[in-house]
């Protein structure tokens, strides 16, 4: 590198020498000023009030098959700045298109606009065998840097997607105590994956397997236009593999393959071993970057192949708790409700999910069945997709990104439009279905205005619905405000008034601070902002509709969902969130370890802790949902009150839990925005240093100069069930960017049969 | 939100003048924003400051490949180079970010049904 600079400086003083510069600049004049869009910028979509768009879907056949393509392209698509920023510009983005494959025809138009829109809603029943086929056909070259290990950068000594200032210093990955290091950096943001967001269904093979890497498609030819593996080849394999997994479930062998689709991943891949840059020079990779011995190893071990290249075949059945096809009930069965899909591959799953690798998953069961009974055949729902757009994963590299005078995030937007405007006829009840997939940011639905006329109630969290008991008295009341932090869904009944004509204002306020009360820490906040307007309009809804009232009407809740008892659970965990953004239980991830291991059909309860003070971490779990029995959050006001009976006393690690216990029937989640901590500064008069400090609080307590404070954790305990599949995934916090960085642990679900026996 | 912008490097249609730099939208560039090359060529090209010694490119950029990003820290006009092939290069112009927003409200009050009792 030291020549290379040694030779620029000579090349550039030879310039100056030679007295090029000023021919240098009237030859970049000349060339900037046809400096032309590619294709003119639209910004019709930057203006907000525009109706929304309805995602296309994709629904299942009626023999219970949902057979997809899911395209991961990449193509030019208009983004707005943020709050203040009133740039509307097109930018190179990576996103999910799609279309059914049990019809004829491409893709839905609606993708082809330059509107970025999430990806198509796939909608399916419980029960049902899923079958896509994944194609990742983004062309790396209009990515900087980012395929698999920065292989192309000549310079790059970190693996990470690097950044620097106009001045040459590094910023990115940052250095120091919490500084980024492979794998846990951004990085290979070409690479991708899916994750099937709610599912209970297989975490291995061709399931919502989040360890696979399916790298884009080789390219050659002049245009780059012929992609490798070919649409023929491709179609021809996935249709004998979804044959098989019909007749035999999801494969457990690579070997179970058909040899073509083998024979030919393994040509193309090796092809890649040979042909990648590497320092900047093709052909080059180092033998333990390469992807081919990496997968070779793993068949070998009897182990799916963790990279795929250019394709990748899902096909998994979503659980049924009902006998049916001859197949035995399972335990859990799926949740019929609003799930979701993103990318999920470490090291870039922030930015995929802000450039847009987003889509709802709709499954649908009993739930639906009854409220279209009680509100008829003409119930319509409405699927809104919340995200918070970008090219990067950092509102701006440099900037500061908490608290007063931080740099504006990206705005929300909903379906792929800023302030859309949704319909409802006067005296119409309609379901939305929300789904926050923001990258980053928490979004608290605030209020209506104005403020009579149009009401809301949640019937559903995360995909589960609620009890009646708490759609009727505690979650689901009337306009009661809902914080969704990212991943979670919430399932609105949404009443229109009787009257046309009127416009109402639904007003969020993004944050990252919010667990379950809004009143609680102070966080990250931005400013509330209109996120949608309802336009009460169209033919009268005669007799007027309403929420549902009674439990007779209230859609049955299946028998799998009831609260799972304390008398049931076999362990006992805790997991502790950092106090910044990449450790749990004071590691970053780990990819050699299983950091938690469970045994098939335990019921387990976790307490899940948080030290940050500042930021909600949201806990996820992949294929199992679980319950909140326990929340407790020392930065509500009721706790800072001595003369409260909720006060929370730092010197009394006993008073350190929530006042009042939940006692059922429990919510289910499987995303939960871990409550922030509180530090609390002690009297000189309890202590000075830490071993004068009351024993019980030491190990919570720093001090310095005499000022001692006491760091109380929030948290939350849940209980699941680890049941029906075994299986490696993982836990993670959902702001996405901590996860890729390291805030993310692989866990194991083990048989809890031995094979052996012993006679 | 910070922007991307792409300058791409084409060969020159006309055969031995200087190969063409061009972003590929309208720049409108600002403080916090990333930009890259993106070298078409099928040569190598290497992009040099010319008002600072230690330019930000820290090597060239294959051909068919791109370069790191950079953010530019200040306003201003960026002047770069090829320091490999005379009479190519270009400008970036570098206005300032967007102001920062006000400090938010006191979140408004809970609902009027308190915490939510059972959950």
């Amino acid at each position: 590198m030291e020549q290379h600079s040694t030779m620029r400086k000579l090349l550039l003083g030879l310039f100056a020498v030679l007295g090029l510069l000023p021919a240098v600049m009237l030859s970049v004049a000349a060339q900037q000023a046809p400096a032309q869009p590619a294709a003119a910028a639209s910004t019709a979509n930057c203006q907000g009030g525009q109706d929304l768009i309805a995602i296309p879907e994709i629904k299942r056949n009626p023999d219970g098959r949902l057979r997809a393509e899911l395209e991961l392209t990449s193509g030019k698509r208009t983004l707005w700045g943020s709050v203040n920023d009133p740039r509307c510009v097109q930018q190179d983005l990576r996103y999910f298109t799609g279309r059914d494959l049990f019809k004829p025809g491409s893709n839905d138009p609606a993708f082809a606009k330059g509107e970025p829109i999430p990806g198509p809603t796939l909608r399916a029943r419980v029960g049902d065998l899923i079958e896509i086929r994944f194609l990742n056909r983004v062309d790396p070259q209009d990515f900087p840097f980012t395929l698999d290990r920065s292989e192309t950068d000549p310079a790059n000594t970190t693996g990470c997607d690097e950044a620097r200032t106009s001045g040459g210093q590094l910023i990115y990955p940052n250095s120091g105590t919490n500084g980024d290091v492979m794998p846990n950096c951004l990085h290979g943001s070409s690479t991708a994956n899916i994750h099937f967001h709610g599912t209970h269904t297989t975490p291995s093979t061709t399931g919502d397997n989040v360890l696979l890497f399916v790298t884009p498609a080789l390219r050659s030819g002049k245009d780059r236009s012929i992609v490798r593996p070919g649409n023929a080849l491709v179609k021809s394999e996935f249709d004998k593999i979804w044959a098989a997994c019909e007749a035999k479930g999801s494969p457990t062998r690579w070997e179970q393959l058909p040899l073509a689709w083998r024979t030919s991943q393994k040509s193309l891949l090796q092809e890649y071993d040979r042909t990648a840059a590497y320092k900047g020079k093709p052909g080059n990779l180092p033998h333990d970057m390469r992807l081919w011995p990496a997968n070779e190893q793993q068949i070998a071990s009897g182990v799916w192949p963790q990279y795929q290249l250019g394709a990748s075949p899902y096909c998994f059945r979503l659980a049924n708790d009902k006998q049916a096809g001859g197949r035995p009930p399972q335990i859990m069965g799926q949740a019929p409700g609003t799930h979701w899909y993103h990318a999920h591959k470490h090291g870039s799953t922030a930015l995929n999910v802000a450039n847009g690798m987003t889509g709802a998953f709709v499954i649908e069961g009993q739930y639906d069945d009854d409220l279209r009974r009680f509100y008829g055949a003409g119930f319509r729902d409405q699927v809104l997709v919340i995200q918070q757009l970008s090219t990067q994963p950092f509102p701006v590299l440099q900037g500061n990104t908490k608290g007063p005078g931080s740099v504006p995030r990206p705005q929300l937007s909903v379906n792929g439009r800023l302030k859309p405007v949704v319909h409802m006829r006067p005296g119409e009840v309609q379901l939305w279905r929300i789904v926050n997939a923001n990258y980053r940011s928490g979004v608290q639905f605030q209020s209506i205005a104005p403020a009579t006329g149009l009401a809301w109630r949640q019937i559903a969290q995360d995909g589960v619905q609620l009890a009646f008991e708490n759609y009727d008295k505690t979650l689901g009341t009337v306009n009661r405000q809902f914080n969704l932090a990212p991943a979670n869904r919430a399932d609105i009944l949404v009443r229109a008034s009787t009257t046309p004509g009127t416009t109402y204002a639904i007003t969020v306020q993004p944050n990252e601070g919010i667990a379950l009360d809004p009143t609680s820490s102070p966080g990250v906040r931005d400013n509330p902002v209109v996120l949608m307007t309802v336009s009460v309009d169209g033919p009268v809804v005669d007799p007027a509709q309403d929420f549902i009232q009674k439990k007779p009407d209230y859609p049955k809740m299946p028998d799998f969902l009831g609260d799972i008892p304390a008398s049931s659970i076999a362990q006992r965990r805790t997991l502790d969130f950092g106090a910044v953004h990449n450790l749990i239980d004071g590691k970053t991830f780990n990819q050699n370890r299983y950091s938690q291991i469970m045994e098939l059909n335990d019921a387990e309860e976790w307490t899940i802790k948080n030290e940050a003070g500042d930021k909600a971490h949201p806990f996820h779990i992949h294929i199992n949902p679980f319950q909140i029995t326990e929340v407790f959050e020392p930065n509500s006001e009721n706790t800072s009150d001595p003369t409260k009976p909720c006060y929370v006393d730092p010197t009394n690690p006993q008073t350190w839990k929530p006042c009042k216990p939940f006692t059922g029937p429990f919510v289910w989640w499987d995303t939960f925005a871990i409550p922030t901590s509180v530090t609390k500064n002690l009297p000189a008069t309890t202590c000075t240093t830490v071993d004068k400090c009351p024993a019980a609080i030491q190990e919570y307590t720093t001090c310095s100069s005499g000022q001692c404070s006491v760091t109380i954790a929030g948290y939350f305990k849940m209980r699941t069930r680890f049941v029906d599949y075994t299986g490696a995934y993982v836990v993670h916090c959902h702001i996405l960017i901590h996860e890729d960085r390291g805030m993310m642990q692989l866990v194991e679900v083990v048989p809890d049969k031995p094979p052996y026996v012993h006679k | 939100m910070p922007f991307t912008w792409r300058i791409n490097i084409t060969k020159n249609p006309k055969k031995g003048k200087p190969a063409i730099f061009t972003f590929e939208e309208t720049p409108q560039v600002e403080v916090g924003d990333a930009v890259f090359w993106s070298n078409q060529d099928k040569v190598a090209h290497w992009p040099a400051l010319v008002e600072q010694d230690d330019a930000f490119m820290p090597n060239q950029i294959a051909p068919k490949s791109t370069s790191p990003i950079f953010t530019p820290n200040v306003t201003g006009t960026i002047t770069y180079i090829c320091a490999l092939h005379k009479d190519e290069g270009g400008v970036i112009d570098v206005a300032a970010a967007p102001p920062a927003p006000t400090p938010p409200p006191a979140p408004p009050p809970a609902s009027t049904t308190g915490k939510q009792g059972k959950q």
